[in-house]
């Protein structure tokens, strides 16, 4: 049953009107009824007592004279009135005449009863003195009357109220149903409009007002209220229009700044490496170390605006940590490769800790990196003929993994100790402080900003974690960064999931499968490769070859043709077979000489046993050029860094076409479709976001791999417009230029050593 | 004769119950239940006097009494009683006795004994101008211009009925007006 409290406005009015009514109908027929029956009962009990009374005084003589007879005939006169059931005549105390005449005396009481008019038994009975001329008693009429008619009347009073309460009714529903919307139609529209508010945060809306009555006054105050919230809005609005300007003027100058600064500053790198290489080369060493300085000064520059920028991106609340899950020893393997040199330039021992299976994590990589890069080259920094040394290990946290069942996932430890010139407590005590290092004398011995280590405190709490440091003076320091394995999400906070990366186009590994049962064979072939910048992988059956053939997809391989299991002239017509493999070039490696059978099976080239390492490096180079077109569109308005671009990938085995801006680079699309485009984002005329959107237009051009090597500070916004549509983002600012180059060229390399290249 | 035409032939049958006398409650009309044939027949007078219209100038003044007079030797005796202090039309009935028509003054009633036999028509002649209804016992006094002539039945046992004849044109010369149920009730059968 639906409670009265919860049924709508109009229902309500409709039912109290409803009630309302009925119950004043009924009360006032109730009341008419009982008024109209005591009227009827005291108009009867007259009517009667007036018959009696006739019928008394016309019989007064013949009682008087005791003559019954005599009163018979006036008494038979009532039956004119049907209601008169009985009629008797008392004289003496004792019934004297009676009608009807055959009534038996018993029908009557035996006594005049008492009183004058009595309801009783669905009868009306009443007594009149019959007097004589004197006024004196002679005798009584007693009549007694049948209530038939009082009660048919009352029933056709009751059906008529009925009738009357089921027509008023009807009526005062039609009546409510119609003028209840006096009412509710007000309370309705407010209703509704207060809604229509809440939903669509519509403040300007107002609510119509009817009349003046205490609704009315409820709509005015609700519509001032509306006007105060639409005005206080307003307020808001602007407000936060001229912060969020604000704002986005401080992101526009970081993001322009950033840029700005560093391509000029990649190309006074980048040239002065290459110059030295150059120089080295041509015998003019005198020159290498007037351009190391200003090569080293060049990276100082990098790195001091790196971490200024970052630091104003961190106190303008613009930092974003960019969270992906990556594999632990690779990082650490990459860091190792960066500090080396740097360490051992001070004569100090680089000691890396850190267990090949420790797994991954999810932290922003970059920021993990650039953290452990500052704490390294600190430590390198303040020691000399020490060792440094990076320890990782899973720390398990003992407390979570104790409590019932759901294990808190471990954190990550990074230690960083040094056996250099260590710090007091009270250094130590101001060392996270931005623009602070351990004292003034430091900074004019050491160089540096200090902003190295306020920076990585800055990260690792960003991340969920913190940086802790144990030192003495003299005996080194011990920096410490913990990070959880799973980094918890933040504001600011965005997650790479794998979805988010363009899908790569079938793109191959771009490795070199071995298929051989002899390690042997592997140990030769790794030697003559490897320092060829080629990636190698080894399978020892036929089997295992098909296994990783499907998984890798490698640029090249090489077969072995007798194989203990399969031999290699099957593992080949099953390659051929593969429709997804069957492009990939094969090179037979036997002893034995059947060239004309391997051909005919689809064999791409045929080396002879014992293998021939000048020939075989050959043979390959052949078949990664003979990879179809591979051509590198270079897009950057900057020439020196546009030069630098492509004069690095000139030494490689791909043709190089360049372009100022987008509109160039599509100009230069339409002639000659590229594999690969190498893109910068700020740029004039067209910018890399609007060409992005121009190729994706394109059906054919939508295919084309698109990596983003930019200056340019990369916003949320940037990045979820540049998702799904570039297969890799590189920053200048976050890489050193050779880190950088060797990037960009492994990237190259990753998309254009594959068979089924996108140019298709 | 026009005169016979007014003679009516009353039949009263006054049942004397005796046995249930005691009964009777207080206030009923009888309280007092004629026992004797002549206190039958003095309550038959008062009903007479209670169903007669006197006119006006009957009555000196409102409180005047109603006389009920007896002329001659006297029948009644003490079964007179029986009508003794009742009220006639709110007037207090009083019975007086005389022995002359001379004295016969301001009566409304005038019971004519049948000693009186012999000047029954002197009588009626002197009350020839008076407001009186004259009854009598004596054989042929409505047609002597009596107005009431009383007869005991003799046909009849015990007490015997009381009937009686009325010259109603003498009563209206007197201008008394007698109930039509009285006047419908004369007569000998």
């Amino acid at each position: 049953m639906i409670r009265f409290h919860n049924l709508s406005i109009k229902s309500k009015i409709t039912a109290i009107v409803m009630l309302t009514s009925c119950a004043a109908l009924l009360a006032a027929c109730a009341v008419f009824v009982s008024y109209e029956l005591m009227t009827f009962r005291a108009t009867m009990v007259r009517q009667l007592s007036l018959l009696a009374e006739i019928t008394g005084k016309n019989c007064a003589v013949p009682v008087s004279f005791d003559q019954p007879a005599d009163a018979d005939p006036t008494l038979a006169n009532l039956s004119i009135e049907k209601e008169i059931l009985a009629a008797g005549i008392y004289r003496d105390g004792k019934i004297w005449a009676k009608y009807p005449k055959g009534l038996p005396d018993n029908a009557f009481p035996s006594a005049p009863p008492a009183g004058d008019a009595s309801f009783r038994d669905k009868k009306l009975s009443l007594t009149r003195q019959i007097l004589d001329p004197d006024n004196k008693p002679i005798g009584v009429i007693y009549i007694q009357s049948s209530l038939n008619e009082m009660h048919s009347r009352l029933r056709h009073y009751v059906g008529t109220v009925a009738i009357v309460i089921v027509v008023a009714a009807v009526v005062a529903l039609l009546i409510a149903t119609r003028l209840q919307g006096v009412i509710s139609q007000p309370l309705l529209e407010l209703s509704s409009t207060a809604r229509g508010v809440s939903e669509k945060k519509d403040y300007s809306v107002r609510a119509r007002k009817h009349g003046d009555d205490e609704v009315g006054a409820l709509i005015e105050s609700f519509n001032e209220m509306l006007a105060q919230i639409q005005k206080r809005d307003t307020e808001l609005q602007e407000a936060r229009v001229t912060a969020e300007r604000a704002n986005q003027a401080k992101s526009n100058f970081l993001s322009f700044m950033s840029h700005e600064l560093r391509t000029p500053l990649t190309a006074i790198i980048g040239f002065s490496e290459m110059l030295m290489s150059e120089i080295e080369t041509q015998g003019r060493p005198e020159w290498v170390d007037d351009l190391r300085r200003v090569h080293d000064s060049g990276k100082y520059l990098l790195e001091l605006i790196n971490d200024i920028l970052d630091i104003s991106k961190i106190e303008a609340g613009k930092m974003d940590v960019h969270l992906e899950t990556f594999d632990i020893p690779a990082l650490v393997r990459d860091v190792k490769d960066v500090m080396r040199p740097l360490v051992e330039r001070k004569n100090n021992q680089l000691v890396i800790e850190c267990p090949e299976d420790l797994g991954a994590m999810q932290a922003d990589r970059i920021k993990v990196r650039q953290c452990l890069l500052n704490l390294l080259s600190n430590a390198s920094k303040f020691t000399d003929n020490g060792t440094v040394r990076l320890e990782v290990r899973r720390k398990v946290n003992l407390e979570s993994s104790n409590s019932a069942g759901k294990s808190q996932p471990s954190s990550i430890s990074f230690v960083v100790s040094d056996t250099g010139i260590g710090m007091t407590a009270e250094q130590v005590a101001k060392l996270f402080r931005a623009f602070t290092q351990a004292d003034d004398s430091t900074s004019r011995r050491y160089g540096g900003t200090g902003l190295g280590l306020a920076l990585t405190r800055k990260f690792c709490q960003m991340m969920g974690g913190d940086v802790t440091v144990t030192s003495e003076a003299g005996k080194g320091s011990t920096f410490t960064i913990e990070l959880p394995i799973k980094a918890t999400q933040q504001g600011g906070t965005i997650t790479l999931t794998p979805a988010e990366a363009a899908p790569a186009p079938r793109a191959s590994s771009g490795c070199i499968l071995i298929i051989d049962d002899d390690p042997a064979v592997h140990q030769l072939l790794a030697d003559a490769l490897g320092p060829q910048g080629y990636t190698l992988k080894f399978a020892v059956s036929g089997a295992e070859g098909l296994r990783l053939a499907k998984e890798l997809r490698p640029a090249v391989i090489t077969l072995d043709v007798l194989m203990p299991d399969i031999d290699g002239w099957v593992v080949l017509s099953l390659l051929k077979a593969d429709p997804d493999l069957a492009t990939i070039p094969v090179i037979m490696l036997t002893v034995r000489a059947d060239q004309d059978f391997g051909f005919a099976m689809g064999v791409a080239d045929y080396l002879q046993k014992p293998i021939d390492r000048d020939r075989l490096i050959a043979v390959l180079k052949k078949y990664h050029r003979l990879r179809p077109t591979n051509h590198v569109l270079v897009v950057e308005d900057d020439p020196a860094a546009r030069e630098m671009l492509c004069r690095m990938l000139g030494n490689k085995d791909w043709t190089i076409a360049e372009a100022e801006n987008g509109l160039a680079a599509l100009e230069s699309i339409t002639h000659c479709q590229p594999s690969l485009i190498i893109l910068d984002l700020r740029m004039p005329v067209m910018d890399g976001f609007e060409m992005i959107a121009e190729l994706h237009k394109h059906e054919d051009w939508r295919k084309i791999p698109v990596v983003v090597v930019s200056a340019k500070e990369l916003t949320p916004e940037d990045r979820l417009r540049l998702q799904g549509h570039v297969q890799k983002i590189l920053q200048k600012g976050d890489f050193a230029r050779d880190e950088l180059m060797r990037e960009v060229q492994q990237t190259v390399k990753l998309f254009l050593s594959d068979g089924d290249s996108p140019q298709i | 004769m026009p005169l016979r035409r007014f003679h009516f032939r009353v039949l009263i049958s006054v049942c004397l119950m005796l046995a249930l006398l005691g009964n009777v409650p207080a206030g009923s009309v009888a309280q007092n239940k004629p026992q004797t044939l002549y206190e039958a027949e003095a309550y038959l007078l008062y009903l007479f006097a209670m169903y007669t219209d006197w006119p006006r100038e009957a009555f000196p003044d409102e409180k005047a009494p109603f006389v009920f007079g007896i002329i001659g030797k006297d029948p009644f005796g003490k079964d007179i009683d029986i009508i003794k202090g009742k009220t006639v039309r709110g007037r207090t009935l009083v019975v007086k006795y005389f022995a002359r028509i001379q004295d016969v003054q301001n009566c409304h009633i005038l019971f004519v004994s049948p000693s009186e036999k012999d000047h029954a028509v002197d009588i009626i002649k002197s009350l020839e101008k008076a407001t009186t209804l004259t009854i009598s016992e004596i054989e042929g006094f409505t047609d002597q211009d009596g107005m009431i002539n009383i007869f005991v039945e003799k046909t009849r046992a015990g007490f015997g009925n009381l009937k009686y004849d009325i010259n109603q044109r003498a009563a209206e010369k007197a201008k008394l007006r007698i109930n039509s149920y009285v006047l419908a009730k004369a007569g000998r059968n």
